[in-house]
């Protein structure tokens, strides 16, 4: 029974990290394939942690995301980069947003832009314990396009620190949301 | 107190094996995949010499392999094939954290982590069109932050055939 416990353990250990994190849409490797231009970062782990170490206190800046990043579990990033127009669609962006369409996720914030074609959506998980267990950012513009997600338990008010380091987008609330947020 | 330094010394040549092993499986791994064998650069060791002195990006403990004639034009579909394969490459000890594409220049770059510390062991390996390159590096971690918040800095830092050298 251990050896089975021990080799569970193990394959579960050695399971690929690369393999789409379960935070992240099934779809989004169909479009890193039309992508031009992409980059993935994950951190998570020791990684996570040393950076944490790595950033100061006596910086304003730097102390509020260290204190952000103390719950956080992992940090996932991809942002694609596309060479024309309507590489993607409003169907494909549909799909990337129906991911975070369970009844533990909430869409807090939605922008649209009819003039620059920009726009974005910011989803958060609220775990068994009414706390924020993760988030989830889709920036979509009209030849880029970046989706972040973050798993962990997170405090709303700190995320905004977050905003601009680590590839998540600098994430700009009005009060009356940071309070929606902490309800 | 000489027990206590043999122990430690024999602590430090551990973590030496344990991060060569992981180049030697990496490079192995490739050969097998592709059916290359590694290029013999010649000098390697005055390579080394230099990375000793000079600790380009805070680098050092180099070991470098390259290979010619791969069959891995990375269009779409080859694209998708050799990240997978690359995601087999992955161990507890050795954690992928940033994969970058470029479909115009056929180029990937996959970087992965090793136990971080003040200084942190790195494996990147480049492919470009029929040329992969696999580094072995311990840098600074801020380099590597560095290299978090420009991932296509990662690939051209440490491989002298791409641009930014």
């Amino acid at each position: 029974m251990m050896k089975i416990a021990g080799f569970l353990v193990a394959l579960v250990l050695s399971a690929p990290s690369w393999a789409q994190p379960p935070k992240l849409p099934a779809n989004l490797e169909k479009l890193a394939q039309k992508a031009k231009e992409s980059a993935e970062v994950t951190l998570d782990g020791s990684l996570l942690k040393l950076a944490a170490r790595f950033l100061s206190d006596k910086d304003t800046d730097e102390a509020g995301a260290k204190k952000a990043l103390n719950g956080i579990d992992a940090i996932y990033v991809r942002s694609f980069t596309f060479d024309h127009d309507a590489a993607y669609d409003e169907a494909d962006l549909n799909e990337l947003r129906a991911a975070y369409r369970g009844p533990e996720w909430s869409r807090i914030v939605g922008v649209r832009s009819q003039t620059s074609g920009d726009n974005a959506d910011v989803f958060f998980k609220v775990s068994a314990n009414g706390q924020l267990g993760g988030i989830a950012v889709i920036a979509a513009g009209t030849r880029e396009l970046t989706v972040v997600s973050i798993t962990g338990n997170i405090d709303p008010a700190q995320l905004m620190d977050l905003g601009g380091q680590y590839h998540i987008p600098k994430l700009e609330f009005s009060p009356k949301q940071i309070r929606r947020m902490e309800q | 107190m000489r027990l206590l330094r043999v122990a430690a010394m024999l602590l430090a040549c551990s973590g030496i094996a344990a991060a060569g092993h992981e180049f030697d499986r990496v490079v192995k791994a490739i050969e097998t995949h592709f059916g290359a064998t590694r290029t013999h650069i010649p000098l390697m060791g005055v390579a080394n010499l230099v990375l000793q002195v000079g600790h380009p990006a805070g680098a050092s403990g180099f070991h470098i392999a390259l290979f010619q004639d791969l069959h891995t034009d990375l269009d779409e579909d080859r694209q998708a094939e050799l990240d997978r394969f690359m995601d087999t490459l992955s161990s507890p000890t050795l954690h992928p954290f940033i994969r970058t594409r470029s479909q115009p220049d056929a180029e990937a770059t996959y970087l992965f982590c090793g136990d971080t510390g003040k200084t942190t062991q790195i494996l990147l390996v480049t492919f470009n069109r029929r040329e992969a390159t696999a580094i072995e590096v311990k840098v600074s971690f801020e380099t590597i932050l560095r290299w978090i918040q420009h991932p296509d800095e990662a690939g051209k830092t440490l491989n002298p055939d791409r641009d930014g050298n």
